[in-house]
């Protein structure tokens, strides 16, 4: 077994001529919970699809799990999406059964049991449900999962700060302690208290990747203040306001 | 796996066929009794008004059916593999060209099923005397004369394995256009458009080259041997290309993927 989980070489992406990661390097360990923090733009979901394979890089490779994304990785790694992905027609029992049949880590009766403590019946059709427990059903099929690597995209954006908390709570009562949560988000002060590690990402670069503990102790300050310090809002390239 | 993606996609047809293809049925067997070729006698006013109006909703139903089809083929792939459903798909851990070959034979089979049910609907409109279709000594008949004509149940199915890899030409080359349109940042409905054009033109292109080589006359010749290698001359022709689109799909996929 690879000692790191996610190892990212010279890693870039460019939709078109326009960058959205350029050279990342970056080395994630097992058993951690990371905040991928940064902007909107910052290319954090554009890093988490590559993690996927939903995107190719440009240059530079990618690893988990010490393999090149692939059918292997995919079979690793539990992947929440900042959108729906599943037909309406269908109920969440069939997405159930569906990942039952292609996730060997799946738990079938975690997920019954976590759509009922989220107060959802998932005997019911997909289309029949509003959004916010459509995002539940995901977040259940996500976490139902006994996944290596569990890719969480935005999971607590658009949602009010109870709900953040609902989700943040059902996230961490329910991953796998021996992998690896990755989530992004630019919500800081909702995640901080749960981080291990923080990676920020600023137009495409890693600007910084290092423990929440060393954070605090070197900067004196809280990983939300850095974070709001760093992102300061810079309208024209450095311009004032 | 392979086996658990085509449970989807059949489930998936079968959700959105099943009531379609009820319809049919229904309307052909109400048809079965409104239409004038099917009384005795003639017909009240009232009576052929009620024959135009079942019969036009039959033609309805059938077009719809295939328009449906025609949509079905194109989303299971479009919305399926390079829309939001591919993000589940493609997190999947099944190769690629397992996804691309699932929603080929649910095209298929799609289609098939579709001109059956028409055949079957188009049977139980007919005056038929259900008592003589089960008479034994008819199918007995039948099968005697299948007996001694063995090669007729060869042609049967030759002919039906030309149309379906004719249809598979068809719906590769729809995927590969789509596939290409993918490798485009932006107006990627259109740029599938003009790939399919342009592949259509390639297609042309080659034949006409085969044809300056004389190579067309070779196969005539070999078609000439005898009605089973025309058969298989043809299937192979319309296999090459399919196989060869269906090859091109799934590398793009695999390598040019970009669900942005």
């Amino acid at each position: 077994m690879s000692e790191q989980l996610i190892v990212c070489r010279g890693l870039s992406k460019s939709y078109g001529r326009k960058p959205a990661l350029s050279g990342v390097d970056l080395e994630v360990g097992r058993g951690r919970i990371v905040g991928l923090l940064g902007p909107n733009g910052s290319g954090k979901t554009t890093l988490i699809k590559l993690m996927c394979g939903l995107l190719q890089p440009t240059a530079g490779e990618i690893e988990i799990g010490g393999l090149p994304v692939g059918v292997e990785t995919k079979a690793q790694v539990s992947y929440l999406p900042d959108r729906m992905y599943f037909a309406n027609w269908m109920r969440a029992v069939d997405l159930f059964d569906l990942f039952r049949d292609f996730y060997r880590d799946f738990d079938y009766e975690k997920a019954i049991a976590m759509c009922r403590s989220l107060g959802v019946e998932p005997h019911d059709r997909l289309k029949t449900m509003s959004k916010g427990t459509k995002e539940k059903v995901q977040l259940v099929l996500v976490m139902a999962r006994k996944a290596q690597l569990y890719l969480l995209d935005e999971p607590i954006a658009g949602v009010d700060p109870a709900a953040r908390d609902f989700i943040l709570h059902t996230i961490l009562t329910n991953y796998n302690e021996e992998g690896t949560v990755l989530i992004s988000t630019h919500l800081i002060s909702d995640i901080e208290k749960v981080l291990d590690e923080a990676i920020f990402l600023k137009t495409g670069k890693v600007m910084l990747h290092d423990t929440v503990d060393h954070i605090r102790e070197t900067q004196g300050k809280s990983v939300d203040a850095l974070f709001r310090e760093i992102f300061r809002a810079q309208p024209l390239e450095g311009g004032e306001f | 796996m392979l086996g658990k993606l085509l449970k989807y996609d059949f489930r998936a047809m079968w959700k959105q066929f099943s009531m379609i293809w009820l319809a049919a049925l229904v309307i052909a067997l109400i048809n079965r009794f409104t239409l004038p070729f099917n009384r005795q006698g003639g017909l009240g006013t009232e009576n052929e008004l009620l024959a135009v109006i079942t019969i036009s909703v039959f033609i309805g139903v059938m077009c719809a059916m295939f328009v449906v089809a025609m949509v079905f083929v194109l989303t299971r792939f479009y919305r399926g593999l390079l829309g939001d459903e591919g993000y589940l798909m493609h997190t999947l851990p099944v190769k690629t060209w397992q996804l691309v070959f699932s929603k080929l034979v649910c095209a298929v089979v799609v289609t098939v099923v579709n001109v059956l049910v028409s055949f079957l609907a188009m049977f139980l409109m007919m005056p038929i005397n259900w008592i003589e279709v089960f008479d034994m000594e008819l199918w007995k008949r039948l099968v005697q004369g299948m007996l001694r004509q063995p090669d007729a149940l060869l042609y049967l199915a030759e002919f039906f394995l030309l149309c379906v890899v004719a249809l598979s030409l068809m719906v590769t080359m729809v995927y590969l256009s789509m596939a290409i349109g993918h490798l485009f940042h932006r107006r990627r409905v259109l740029m599938s458009v003009v790939a399919f054009f342009a592949l259509d033109i390639a297609g042309n292109l080659v034949i006409s080259l085969v044809n300056e080589l004389g190579l067309l006359g070779f196969l005539d010749e070999l078609a000439m041997w005898g009605g089973h290698t025309g058969f298989w001359v043809g299937i192979t022709l319309l296999l090459l290309p399919a196989v060869l689109m269906f090859l091109a799909s799934s590398y793009l996929l695999k390598h040019h993927l970009n669900l942005e």
